[in-house]
Order: structure tokens, then sequence, then C-alpha cells
């Protein structure tokens, strides 16, 4: 039997929470654009960092407040803990393959 | 490990009514200064300031303290927040008739927020801060120019310059969204650098610049080339609806305008005409950055203010076309010399950005729900 089983269960729920949030300027989601950096899901704790594309961008706090509401949503009860980290630079090559091709990258380009 | 911080306050929602009547306060004044010019008698004589006063309030008053705030929203630095209220500070002095007191505050302001996007180059090199920040620094140069009575001309260039290089920057880091050649690239980076130049050989004191006014013209004609072909907004195949689909079509304007600005510039220049002559300074700064400022409040407002939005209705785009077909009229009128065209014109381009307000300001919704509802 896999003991984690429940865990990738919660983690697949937390990951669909997420996609709910949209960055309005691109029209994708978070977990699509790559800001998801690490999500840690914990039977009464669910930590969550993100990688925001820009410090200038006014979006980034919204965009935090909207990832900590989808969590809340999903999981009512869990302390939710969302954080941001600037020591990762946010590439394109951090987007899925999916939102690279709707965006207009080939396989080739960097 | 990587250090992660701890989502971050609330702060810009809780002050916005505030922050709300200080751009007020400086858009609605510059207004009735730039009508006051255009013939309309809407302050009383002894209120000089908005009309001696209008350009400085409408782009360090306004569009200083808007972009200042909205930095500093996004940089949560305390450093950062100094610039809005200094920016303020600048305004209520400017309409105290104290242009020597304003001008200090919005260079102190211009200054703050030159060295808060410095920070923030420290921490992230990124081409588009620095892009956003020698805006910043324009703002500042050009009040500085203000204070060393150098020619207006040379001082709006400046001035114009910090709008131009902010939406520049701001345009250039949604560009990472999508594939950019590397030519597009080195054309970004040479049209700026072409801009760069004018405004140096503009500031040096001792003779005028025909030239130096033709290249930065120029740089403003092919800032609009590039915007058009390369943008986030004019790329095609990009599904977009609702706000995107609204924000993508101010913008394609607005870079129309810039393209027919850029032109008009040039040939002025060509006939040795001042920088600030009549015409392509107003289709700048009404055509281009009104359109970039419709474009995009719909997004951003509603981020900031933790707000949901209505979707954009049929009239959305009533305000927008307005203010289009005012700058058109405005450039007809200054290529006529016609008083009556361009008093008109000035009417229909403050109540375009007035029902603007008011189209936002009845699509806000409350609580925000998620931005994907949005």
């Amino acid at each position: 039997m896999d003991t984690n089983e429940p865990f990738d269960t919660d983690r697949r729920t937390a990951m669909d929470a997420l996609s709910q949030v949209v960055d309005p300027e691109i029209c994708e989601n978070i977990v699509e654009l790559g800001l998801v950096e690490r999500l840690q899901v914990e039977p009464a704790r669910i930590e969550l960092v993100l990688v925001l594309t820009s410090p200038t961008c006014p979006m980034g706090d919204a965009i935090v407040d909207d990832a900590v509401q989808a969590l809340q949503q999903a999981f009512p009860g869990r302390e939710v803990v969302v954080q941001e980290t600037h020591d990762i630079e946010w590439t394109p090559q951090r987007m899925s393959a999916d939102a690279r091709k709707r965006l207009g990258w080939s396989d080739e380009q960097g | 490990m990587n250090k992660a911080e701890p989502a971050r306050p609330r702060r810009f929602a809780a002050a916005a009514p505030l922050l709300a009547l200080g751009a007020a306060i400086a858009l609605l004044s510059g207004l009735a200064g730039g009508l006051v010019r255009l013939g309309w008698p809407l302050l009383p004589e002894r209120a000089l300031a908005p009309v001696a006063l209008h350009g400085a309030l409408m782009v360090c008053g306004f569009f200083g303290f808007v972009i200042a705030l909205e930095r500093a929203a996004a940089l949560h630095r305390r450093l950062a927040w100094a610039a809005p209220p200094l920016a303020a500070a600048g305004t209520l002095a400017a309409l105290a008739l104290q242009p020597g007191a304003a001008a200090i505050a919005w260079l102190a302001a211009g200054a703050v927020l030159t060295v808060a996007y410095a920070g923030v180059l420290r921490r992230t090199p990124a081409l588009h801060v620095g892009v956003e920040g020698a805006g910043a620094l324009c703002w500042a140069g050009g009040t500085l120019l203000w204070m060393l009575d150098r020619p207006f001309s040379v001082v709006v260039a400046w001035w114009a310059s910090f709008l131009v290089m902010t939406i520049a920057g701001e345009r250039r880091e949604l560009a990472r969204f999508v594939p950019l050649s590397a030519f597009a690239r080195r054309a970004y980076l040479a049209v700026l650098a072409l801009q760069a130049a004018a405004l140096l050989v503009l500031a040096v004191p001792w003779h005028d610049h025909p030239l130096a006014a033709g290249a930065w013209w120029a740089s403003m004609a092919l800032l609009a080339l590039w915007l058009l072909r390369f943008d986030l907004a004019c790329r095609a195949g990009l599904v977009r609806s609702g706000w995107a689909l609204h924000t993508a079509r101010c913008l394609r304007l607005g870079y129309g305008w810039l393209a027919l600005v850029g032109g008009w510039g040039v040939a002025n220049a060509l006939r040795g005409m001042p920088l600030d002559a009549p015409g392509p300074l107003h289709m700048l700064l009404l055509g281009f950055v009104f359109a970039m400022v419709f474009g995009h409040a719909p997004i951003v407002l509603p981020a900031l203010l933790r707000r949901a939005i209505a979707a954009p209705s049929g009239l959305t785009l009533v305000p927008v076309l307005a203010m289009s077909a005012g700058v058109a009229l405005r450039g007809l009128g200054d290529a006529l010399g016609s008083t009556p065209l361009r008093s008109g014109a000035g009417a229909l381009q403050a109540l375009a950005i007035l029902a603007f307000a008011v189209v936002m300001l009845t699509r806000l919704r409350r609580p925000a729900p998620p931005l994907s509802a949005r």
C-alpha cells in the first residue's frame, strides 16, 4: 500500500485549486506560468512558496492573496501559509509546455 | 535553502480613499488648468496655479504620484512609500503657487523612486527594471532641469520620457512571456539608447538642439513600431476576452498614436520648430499615455484595491474612443491653428477621462473573489 496516497491526492487538490488563480495580464493560471516553487501539504498545514514574475509588478499581492483564498477554500480548517521568494528569478522556461505553446513558443526556443 | 517572505499586508487597499483623493486633486486641477488655457472659464481668475503649472501638475502631480504609488505597493520597501507623499506634497505646493517648493518635493519623489528601483536592480538585475528606473531618473532629471530654468521644451522631453520609459519597461516585462528574436531584443535597446542619448544632448545648456529633438521624436516612432510588431498586446493567435481584450485594444490604439506622434515630431524638428510646439506633445500624452492608463486600469486597480471588477460592457470602450476622437480633433486644431477646434477637443478629452473614471467606479465590486472569477 502506498502510504503517501492521501498526501498525493491532497497535492493534486492543492494544484487544482491554485490553477484557479489567474494572472489577468497574461490570462494564464499561476501553475501554468510556473509560479509555484514549493508546495508542502501536511495534515494540519499547507505551505506554498511562489516565485513572482517581477518585483515591480503591482499584481503580486493580489496573486498571493488569491492563492491563500484558493487553498483555504480547498482545505477548510487547515492553516495556509503562502510566501514569496526573491532568490529565484522567474524565466519563461518555468512555464508549462502547454502555456508556452499557447504563448507562441516553439520547442527550440529557450 | 531559499529565503521566503511572508505574504504582505494590504496597506494599499486600506489607504485607498486617501490615495484616490491625492490622485484626483492633481488630475482635476491639471485638467482644469489645461481647459482654462484652451479658453474654458472653469476657474476664478485668481486661481492661477493650475493654469500656470498645468504640465507639471499632470506629469509630476498626477502621473508621478500614481506611478510612485503603484511601485510602492509592489515593492513593499519603506523607502518606496516615501515617494507618493512627496509627489502629493509637490502638488499641494504647486496649487499654493509655490513652484520652487513643488519642484523640490517632486525632485525628491523622483530621486526616491530612482533609488528604490536601484535597490530592486541590485537584487534582480532585469532589463525591464533598469528601463523603469531610467524613467524615474528622467522624472528627477526633468525636475532638476526645471529648477535650473532650462527651456521648458527640454524639461517636457525629460518628463515625457519618464512616462514613456516607464511604459516601455512594463511592456518589456510582459514581452518575456512570448518569444522575442535577437533582432527584437537589440532593436528595443537601440530605440531606448537613442532616446536616452537625445535626452542627454537636450540637457546640454549652451545651444539649441534641433537634431536631438528630432532624434527624441524619432525614438518615439521607432518605439511605436517595436510595440506594434513585438508587444504582447499585438501578438496574433493569443486568445483574449473580457478586460484582457479591452486592454489589448487600448494598447494597440495608443501605439498607433505614438507612431503618428513620432512622425509629426520629426517633421516639426526638421522645420526647426521647438520640441513643445503645439501638436505632437499633447498627442503623446493624451493619445499614447492615456490609452495605456485606460488599458491598464481595469487590470491593475482591482488588484491594488482587492476588489472584483464586473465584465466590460458595450459602453466600456466609449471613453477610449471619445479620447481618441478628442486627440484627433486636437491634432487637427493644432495643425490648423484653430482655437475652436482645440477648445472642443480639450473638453472632449477631459470628459473622456471623467467618463472613464465613472466606468471604473461603476464596474468595481466588493468583496474580491479569486482573480480567476474576474
